[in-house]
């Protein structure tokens, strides 16, 4: 009976109940066995400071959910799989990895909205933004807007405006998204993310003067005068940065003024599509196209 | 609480994403203390973490509330990749399971503490030192552990207080 308590004891305590307020009522043999015992208990319990890296939670769980993404992707395209004999099917198989690859993810985020990968780019964003901290989630709505000002290059390419238009309503989105998630963020944070977002903006900047040049060009129309371009994009641009409203006190003062002087290093597309039209050198009178080629994430 | 965790597993099993990752939530530091105290290390105990989730996305299709509660089938999971690992580790170079030493490097407060229970816990034999880890380390409970050793309830508590008499004698007065 009396091992019974100490058996007792000793599971509630596993179970993580506070072993001295189970000690009151207990006295005799059972109360100098738990002492004696209570070193090795003492010590068992504090095992449970055993804590990970920080982030390991956060990197294992955007590894799990990737997996979730490319498996519903991969067990959709099952069924339009041709079926192979035996024989064929090592063939096949190294067919698929050598069209594919091991890299369909990273396929997948350079990939354009006309691709067959881009709705599985679109899965994996929607997913891994859900499944982070709110500060992770801010780098990576400014991430994802880089990426939808790279495919809005590439469907100017192609004129796709009814493809801009949604990726313009998308990036408005995340500006008002990031508004929210700048309110719970540290100051530390709050910084960080001021530098990446002064860098999304600059970039629009030279994206927005370049595309407005174009326009400008296809219509025929007089060429306006250089200041009053550069006084429209730094309207826009203030604009933009407002629309995030807590996390730039100061927007203009952090956008740098749109001279061939504040040119920032010109940033690639990923993956192998290039933008021709934004390859092309500005023609002698046009506003100064500071893009160079075209804009991405590479070039930051 | 067993009606949502079971409402859980079913909604992952049809591959939804936010019950995956409610389940990873709640098992994600169980997981990972059984695979520190195991291994020793917090590389490979990293490296077992994030396998043993990702064995449960690819195989959560077969889990079956019949045999073990979902938490001791996951400890399994990273039982048997902790046993691959020692394996591995074996044939690379002669490597003994019960005679390695644990590498903190700054993983916890008391170092000393802790290295000498887990050390410790290496010098009981298989049961005891598997019962007392399942029940103190990974946080299962005794109908878990009892589940996972496939003893009875009654056994584990039993075994259990042994293995803490083992252990505290090997501390020394």
């Amino acid at each position: 009976m009396e091992a019974d308590r100490v058996r007792d004891i000793i599971d509630r305590i596993a179970d993580g109940e506070n072993a001295e307020i189970l000690f009151e009522p207990i006295d005799g043999k059972d109360k100098k066995e738990l002492e004696y015992l209570m070193p090795a208990i003492s010590k068992l319990v504090q095992l449970s400071s055993i804590h990970p890296d920080e982030g390991l939670k956060e990197k294992i769980k955007a590894r799990i959910m990737e997996k979730v993404v490319q498996d519903k992707a991969g067990s959709k395209g099952k069924l339009l799989m041709p079926r192979f004999g035996l024989r064929l099917r090592p063939v096949a198989i190294m067919a698929a990895m050598m069209l594919l690859g091991t890299g369909t993810a990273f396929a997948s985020t350079s990939a354009m909205p006309d691709s067959v990968l881009y709705p599985l780019k679109k899965a994996i964003e929607s997913v891994s933004k859900n499944v982070v901290s709110d500060k992770s989630r801010t780098l990576q709505i400014l991430e994802y807007n880089q990426r939808r000002i790279e495919e809005i290059q590439y469907l100017k390419t192609i004129n796709d405006e009814k493809g801009i238009g949604r990726l313009v309503k998308e990036i408005n989105m995340n500006i008002k998204e990031l508004k929210k998630l700048s309110r719970g963020i540290t100051p530390g944070d709050r910084k960080h993310l001021e530098d990446r977002l002064t860098r999304f903006v600059d970039r629009n900047q030279k994206l927005i003067t370049k595309q407005e040049a174009k326009t400008l060009k296809k219509d025929s129309r007089p060429e306006p005068p250089a200041k009053e371009i550069k006084d429209k994009v730094q309207d826009k641009a203030s604009t933009g940065a407002n629309d995030t409203g807590k996390t730039t006190d100061k927007p203009d003062a952090k956008i740098p003024p749109q001279t061939p002087a504040s040119k920032a290093p010109a940033p690639k597309v990923s993956g192998s599509r290039s933008v021709p039209s934004a390859a092309k050198p500005s023609k002698p009178g046009t506003p100064p196209n500071p893009v160079g080629t075209n804009t991405g994430k590479n070039g930051r | 609480m067993k009606e949502d965790l079971k409402g859980l597993v079913e909604k992952a099993k049809k591959g939804d994403t936010m019950a995956l990752s409610a389940l990873y939530e709640s098992n994600f530091m169980s997981i990972y203390r059984y695979a520190f105290a195991k291994v020793g290390n917090k590389h490979d105990a990293e490296d077992i973490t994030g396998n043993t989730f990702l064995r449960m996305v690819d195989n959560i299709q077969s889990f079956t509330w019949k045999e073990v509660p979902f938490r001791a089938w996951l400890i399994r999971i990273a039982h048997n990749l902790a046993m691959d690992h020692f394996r591995k580790k074996a044939q690379e170079n002669n490597f003994d399971s019960r005679s390695y030493t644990y590498e903190f490097e700054d993983q916890v407060s008391d170092e000393i503490i802790l290295k000498q229970t887990l050390s410790g816990l290496n010098e009981l034999n298989e049961k005891h030192r598997s019962v007392l880890m399942l029940r103190f380390i990974a946080g299962l409970s005794c109908k878990e552990t009892a589940a996972f050793m496939k003893m009875s309830e009654e056994n584990i508590r039993t075994t259990q207080h042994r293995a803490l008499k083992q252990l505290r004698g090997r501390f020394g007065s």
